[in-house]
């Protein structure tokens, strides 16, 4: 009975509240609740700590703790076979991106050679607008003879000038040269794609008409990508040369991170 | 959990064992939840936390091959994690320049924190919780940080961690009248701390309420 009239003790209410008393104990110390108020607050008190306890939110995870696998390999000295375990397992788990090094290093000298075919690309193209004028009206000029030759069996209803009518021949002439006679030898063409007013300029110019007919005056998507033609040369190896230097810059970043990853 | 989950947690075990990364990652995934949210309530701050979780890991992870099956797995890495934990209040304790740092960056992050955790918990979570407002899960985090370590290991397992005396004792490596005693008086402290600020406590909470309108 002198237990029964008895507080409880701290313990006692603690782990009555997780009903951890043996049963005796369980059984005397609620007999004794009933009847005393104290207790009964203090219990109480103690089990809204307990829920204020329980209601706290979780820590949200600020990142995922799985394993960086490459400082586990640098840290262990693992055998070989974990190794390779080790390398699989971080390319299927590892959530962020990092490439093995052999694919960076591989990708970086990629991106080097397609930047460096892309300055010759340009070179080449700069070196063909600058040394390859004369080259070039030579070769037209005798293209240009032999399309005059051609042209004047046709009918050249439109020029009735023998100027006139060299100037558009040596239009068709280029993309001739270069895109392989895609163009058929027609004379009628060669009056489409050349505006009015260029038709005329050229019939000012009289019998020298090649000099200023360097650039071809085809439609501007066509020599872009044209290899034939220096600017199709610089138009692409710019292409390149961008597309290899964005390359670079972003495997070697992708490396530097790697390698703070494995660091940290 | 159930048999199922307990089969397969025991093959990534045996796997983990064997040198197996990706098997021990899964464990990672499984567990880092509740290693995290432990060490964080011992420690009180969220970055913190993040670096002795991690390390729990590394060092789950090198030292599997002692693991034997006694314990649940939980149980064994929260043993490593509370004495990370534990370890790293200790020598904060001990080098006040290093608590001073601690306790800057508490000031920094005073409110961010609390406000993300807030902010976070989703939909799914239990709407009870959103009761609670910043100051009052600042008050019962600092009231947690008054305890002693032992006392503080033991109150965030069994109140917040829900796990049974049994585990308790196992993580801690004591017996079971110790953490019910240990138990019994954080919990005692920690009601004595929370009365001494109760103007905080939503009214449902406050201690001496039936008192007030006696």
């Amino acid at each position: 009975m002198s237990q029964y009239n008895s507080h409880l003790t701290t313990e006692q209410m603690s782990a009555f509240l997780d009903q951890q008393l043996s049963a005796q104990e369980q059984s005397t110390s609620q007999a004794h609740l009933n009847t005393c108020e104290l207790c009964q607050q203090q219990l109480a008190e103690l089990q809204q700590t307990v829920l204020l306890l329980h209601a706290l939110p979780r820590a949200s995870l600020p990142r995922s703790f799985v394993l960086p696998v490459e400082s586990m390999i640098q840290s262990e000295g693992v055998a070989g076979e974990e190794d390779a375990t080790l390398k699989i397992a971080r390319q299927a788990h590892n959530r962020i991106l990092v490439l093995p090094s052999y694919v960076r290093t591989t990708m970086r000298i990629a991106s080097t050679l397609v930047a460096v075919l892309g300055l010759f690309f340009i070179l080449s193209g700069l070196l063909a607008m600058v040394s390859g004028t004369s080259h070039v009206s030579t070769s037209l000029e005798i293209s240009t003879k032999a399309r005059v030759a051609n042209s004047s069996s046709d009918t050249h209803q439109p020029q009735p000038l023998a100027g006139a009518a060299v100037a558009p021949s040596s239009n068709t002439s280029q993309p001739q040269l270069f895109a392989g006679g895609a163009a058929a030898p027609s004379p009628n063409v060669h009056q489409s794609p050349l505006p009015s007013g260029r038709a005329a300029n050229t019939q000012n110019l009289g019998l020298s008409p090649n000099t200023s007919q360097l650039q071809p005056p085809m439609s501007p998507i066509t020599p872009f990508f044209d290899l034939g033609t220096p600017e199709g040369h610089l138009s692409i190896g710019l292409l390149l040369l961008i597309a290899g230097i964005v390359s670079v810059t972003l495997f070697t970043r992708l490396g530097k991170q790697g390698q703070q990853e494995q660091s940290q | 959990m159930d048999k199922l989950a307990r089969d397969n947690e025991e093959k990534l075990i045996a796997r983990s064992q064997q040198g197996d990364i990706s098997a021990f990652n899964q464990l990672v995934l499984c567990h880092q939840q509740v290693v995290y949210n432990t060490v964080f309530r011992i420690l009180g701050d969220y970055d913190t936390a993040a670096d002795v979780t991690q390390e729990a890991f590394i060092s789950a992870f090198r030292a599997i091959h002692t693991y034997r099956g006694k314990s649940l797995f939980r149980t064994w890495l929260l043993r490593i994690s509370t004495n990370l934990a534990c370890d790293h209040w200790r020598r904060v304790q001990r080098h006040p320049s290093e608590s001073l740092e601690a306790i800057a960056d508490e000031e920094e992050s005073h409110t961010s924190p609390l406000i993300e955790a807030l902010a976070q918990t989703g939909p799914d979570s239990n709407p009870e919780e959103n009761l609670l407002t910043q100051e009052l899960q600042q008050l019962i985090q600092r009231g947690l940080q008054e305890l002693s370590l032992d006392q503080r290991t033991v109150i965030v397992l069994c109140d917040i961690e829900g796990l049974s005396y049994e585990e308790i004792a196992q993580t801690t490596q004591t017996t079971l009248g110790t953490v019910r005693s240990r138990l019994s008086r954080a919990r005692a402290r920690l009601r004595l701390y929370l009365s001494q600020h109760k103007e905080l406590l939503p009214r449902p909470y406050r201690p001496s309420s039936r008192t007030d309108t006696n």
